[in-house]
């Protein structure tokens, strides 16, 4: 197995609210590997962008708050990292993209300008005709038309899609090593959606960076990753490749989440939503928090008392789940898959 | 209106006691998927007083307020002398604790904590009547032009910017030497025939983003009336900013009404006025330092009150709205 | 850009010929300019026959405002009613005192609120943004006039005790201050306490603004961009957040304008400082129209000229506005 790029370890953060303490990221585990890209999965508020703008520093500090764990880049801790050197790592070694190319450009600054600028913190002998010459070669790349004329425009007068055209340019613009795609569709128009997939791969290919694609999409983690990291309140439920967690997930969060996903394959009568809300992050349920939705707790103390650990259950190390009760999901049915109805 | 007005008391959520067991009877389901999860039933005043009482700043500047307003309405009880009377053995004192002239006396021996009693109740008065006089004026204008939209709107619109172009105090300066005459309640109607537009706008703003709602379409099809739309489904979405509003207006009567007093266009003798108070205060000289002082200062803690609780009422009533503790 | 200036020029005009009428209509419903000369003795009916001939008072109020209007452009705002002096030769004398106060006191204004409130959102929470926040609540609650009697009393009261004379508290043109260097100690001597204390609410103001301005902007997406692309912590906040923030001061500086007039009759009144709004307030007790109106049509002048500039910067630091 090659070394991974990137392996986050025991990371929990911590936010501080006017309502109490959020705690955002629990115990959350996982490595990426070279040429990979990784799917991060769950619900709103599951931890999914915390865990990485967390090791980039980006996360506001108060009220955020990291308690423990580190981030190992190519070897070394970006979480104890220099503010020198982690500037150094963003947007060179590291690059996002993020969710919502309406705001995420400054509005009174051009395109052109606000991509040459990120060519320009990286290399020490560039100079603005050269940014400016790199910034068009790469408009062309994610596919801007006319990147010549589009250099000098407004954020205002791009279309959302053409936006994140624009910020996956400036992500790509010092060749990172790892690429951090947060929900990088979801603001966007459906036919645009399958684009900026395409240049999205474009992207990747281009670079060979190792990525994460943070969503809650579970169709854009089918078509791009190739392995998955479930979340849900602040902690990894489980871990493996896309094919196994579509086929046989082993936590009955995944499987929920499964039910309720239209699929062509089977014959569904209807869509099984999960029950309930998620938990709130100020006082989450004991033991278990899926426990209170859980279809597969049926009251069992253990979940209500005992926080389950990541673990492997004799399916092979590559699959892991956070569930008491893995090994009898896997034997037994996996709930209510298709036209499966409790009787 | 009222009921949404009136605070409930939250009830007590049911707690079932679960038995420790291994597992729970399947009727107990849907209990146990619900107890992470519960939610108590609160209605939204509960929240907006938990909010408001959390802002320790807030909550003793109404307190103050109170006090204030209670010192003003039992006036006649509370001020040791009249407003006029006459005390010549002690002329131009100090602040003394002997016969209880804490605030001092002027050049007439008036008692001056009794003077600065007096203007409070007429400042405050007129501070709110201006605030009723606003409300009244700018809720009515603001509901008509965002409701019906149109010319009304337009007109309005033109009118707000017009308003907010001119020089207001000096409008002010103008119309109460003309029609003011000195008199309290002329100087309220003058300020709030000025102060209105702003609320308008707020409420109109309101308004407009509510009107297409699928809530207010009910009520039509349900054969209400426009006026019943506006009093019971529109107006009470906007009783926050109004709320909030009326409390910057309030502290800004307080100050300008005082600034009219102070240069002899606003209220004038025989009623007291704080303003008033300062500018005699200015011509008697400025050695003594307590005529100007102390109608001042209770000018400065009334609006600095009136501030903080208009703060307080913002965090409480927007909540998305965040705003730094002072 | 042009195009759009232009727009708002044209605008401009149409709400100044607007607000000339409304100041006319209001000025003349308001009261009878003569009633001050028919209540004193001494005055003949022959004389107000005559002021009212000269002035058109008999005609209806279209028509007079026709001639006002006239007056008003080809005649510097024609006579005052008693005396028949010019207007507006006295106003220009009055209204560079009034300019050098203005332009001095909202330059302190900008420049002290900027950085106040731009510190006060980087740490914000601090023990300064504490302090500034408790200021700016001061500053909004304490009345301009009686501020500047309060320091007025304070420097009197120490001039008196001690002899020394920090700052002159009133009269700009009573001594002739000579030139050069000592022109500007002297006018910094007079205008000190004026500035400061036209300046304090201004600064409260300001620093609010530009302290919610900058919090949002920091707290914004793109300067999480900035940061994400690897720039300098300096050139996130000084080209992606500074100048964002900017652009909603410049409306509320130029909205504050009004307000500004307001303070400065009040401060010229208590320093008696032979300014606009000495004058303003000399005009009104004279219970002569005619100074009033000039006045009120000068300083709506201002207002309109003050909005245009806004508009204008606004243009320059938003795109947006400026393509539309």
């Amino acid at each position: 197995m090659p070394e991974p790029v990137l392996s986050i370890r025991d990371l929990t953060v911590e936010f501080s609210t006017e309502d109490g303490v959020v705690s955002a990221v629990t115990d959350v585990n996982y490595d990426v590997f070279p040429g990979e890209i990784l799917g991060v999965i769950g619900e709103s508020g599951a931890g999914k962008s915390v865990s990485v703008m967390t090791m980039l520093d980006l996360i506001p500090k108060p009220p955020g708050k990291v308690l423990s764990g580190e981030a190992i880049f190519k070897g070394r801790d970006l979480l104890t990292m220099s503010k020198r050197d982690l500037r150094d790592v963003r947007g060179g070694d590291i690059a996002m993209i993020f969710q919502d190319p309406m705001t995420s450009l400054n509005p009174v600054l051009t395109v052109g300008s606000q991509i040459a600028e990120a060519v320009l913190a990286h290399n020490r002998d560039a100079d603005d005709d050269s940014a400016r010459d790199r910034a068009i070669e790469l408009l062309r790349l994610v596919g801007v038309p006319n990147p010549e004329q589009r250099f000098d425009q407004y954020p205002h007068e791009f279309s959302g899609g053409m936006r994140q055209r624009g910020m996956i340019a400036m992500a790509i613009a010092n060749e990172p090593s790892m690429l951090i795609a947060d929900e990088p569709t979801t603001a966007l128009d459906v036919t645009i959606q399958a684009q900026i997939v395409e240049v999205l791969r474009t992207a990747q290919r281009e670079t060979h960076a190792a990525t994460i694609l943070i969503t809650h999409d579970l169709g854009l983690i089918a078509e791009l990753a190739d392995r998955v990291c479930v979340m849900y309140a602040g902690r990894v439920v489980e871990l493996s490749d896309v094919y196994t967690i579509f086929n046989s997930p082993r936590h009955p969060y995944t499987v929920g989440l499964m039910n309720s996903l239209p699929r062509v394959d089977v014959d569904q009568e209807m869509l099984q939503p999960i029950p309930g809300q998620p938990p709130s992050m100020i006082a989450p349920p004991p033991g278990c928090a899926f426990h209170p939705r859980c279809l597969h707790s049926r009251g069992r103390v253990v979940c209500r008392t005992d926080v389950p650990p990541l673990r492997t259950f004799g399916e092979g190390a590559d699959h892991l789940s956070a569930c008491h009760f893995a090994e009898e999901l896997a034997e037994a049915h996996v709930v209510g898959i298709g036209a499966e109805q409790p009787a | 209106m009222t009921d949404v007005l009136r605070t409930q008391e939250d009830p007590k959520p049911v707690e079932p006691e679960r038995p420790g067991g291994e597992e729970l009877p399947d009727a107990d389901q849907a209990l146990a998927h619900e107890s992470g999860i519960a939610v108590k039933p609160r209605s939204q005043w509960y929240y907006v007083r938990t909010r408001f009482l959390r802002h320790r700043l807030a909550v003793a500047s109404l307190l103050v307020l109170v006090g204030l307003a209670l010192v003003a309405i039992f006036a006649k009880r509370v001020a040791p002398y009249d407003f006029d009377q006459l005390d010549l053995f002690n002329i131009a004192q100090p602040p003394t604790r002997t016969d209880t002239h804490w605030f001092g006396t002027d050049l007439l021996g008036r008692d001056y904590l009794s003077r600065v009693i007096f203007g409070l109740r007429t400042s405050l008065w007129v501070a709110l009547l201006v605030a009723g006089l606003t409300t009244a004026i700018g809720t009515t204008i603001g509901s008509i032009a965002g409701y019906y939209g149109g010319t009304v709107d337009n007109l309005l619109m033109r009118f707000t910017d017009l308003v907010l172009t001119l020089p207001t105090l000096a409008v002010l300066l103008t119309a109460s030497v003309f029609v003011g005459n000195g008199d309290p309640f002329r100087v309220g109607v003058i300020l709030a025939l000025l102060f209105w537009t702003g609320l308008a706008r707020i409420v109109r703003g309101v308004f407009l983003s509510l009107r297409e709602k699928e809530f207010v379409e009910a009520a039509k099809a349900a054969g209400a009336g426009d006026a019943r739309i506006i009093v019971r489904h529109l107006l009470p979405n906007a009783i926050g900013p109004i709320i909030v509003a009326m409390t910057l207006i309030l502290a800004a009567a307080i100050l300008v009404e005082a600034a009219l007093s102070f240069l002899g266009f606003g209220i004038q003798p025989p009623n007291p006025a704080l303003g008033k108070l300062i500018a005699d205060g200015q011509t008697q000289g400025l050695d003594s330092w307590w005529l100007v002082t102390f109608p001042g200062l209770v000018i400065v803690v009334i609006a600095l009150a009136v501030n903080f609780v208009g703060d307080g009422l913002r965090d409480a009533l927007d909540p998305t709205q965040r705003r730094i503790r002072a | 850009m042009l195009t759009y200036i232009i727009r708002r020029l044209l605008y401009s005009v149409v709400v100044l010929l607007v607000a000339s009428f409304l100041i006319f209509t209001f000025v003349t419903v308001s009261g009878d300019p003569l009633s001050f000369l028919k209540m004193s003795p001494g005055v003949s009916q022959e004389t107000i026959a005559n002021i009212t001939e000269r002035k058109h008072l008999d005609d209806p109020i279209i028509v007079r405002y026709g001639y006002w209007l006239r007056d008003a452009v080809t005649d510097q705002f024609g006579t005052t009613i008693i005396g028949e002096r010019k207007i507006m030769p006295d106003i220009q004398r009055v209204m560079g005192h009034t300019l050098q106060l203005i332009i001095a006191a909202e330059l302190l204004a900008i420049t002290l609120a900027i950085s106040i409130g731009v510190y006060s959102a980087l740490r914000q929470y601090s023990v300064f943004d504490y302090l500034a926040t408790t200021f700016s609540f001061l500053g909004l609650a304490t009345p301009v006039f009686w501020l500047a009697l309060m320091l007025q009393v304070l420097f009197v009261n120490v001039y008196l005790w001690w002899d020394i004379r920090i700052f002159y508290t009133a009269n700009l043109s009573g001594v002739d201050p000579g030139g050069g260097i000592d022109f500007v100690l002297d006018r910094a001597q007079h205008l000190a306490l004026p500035v400061i204390v036209l300046s304090i609410a201004n600064i409260a103001t300001y620093s609010r603004y530009m302290r919610g301005a900058m919090l949002e902007v920091i707290n914004s997406d793109y300067v999480r961009t900035a940061r994400a692309k690897g720039l300098k912590e300096r050139r996130v906040i000084m080209r992606h957040a500074f100048r964002n923030a900017l652009i909603p001061l410049t409306t509320v500086v130029a909205l504050n304008f009004g307000a500004l007039i307001g303070g400065v009759v009040v401060t010229e009144t208590v320093f008696a400082l032979d300014g606009m709004g000495f004058y303003f307030i000399n005009a009104l007790n004279s219970g002569d129209p005619y100074p009033v109106m000039a006045w009120l049509m000068i300083v709506s002048t201002g207002v309109i000229v003050f909005n245009l500039l806004a508009d204008i910067t606004y243009g320059i630091l938003d795109p947006r506005v400026r393509h539309d």
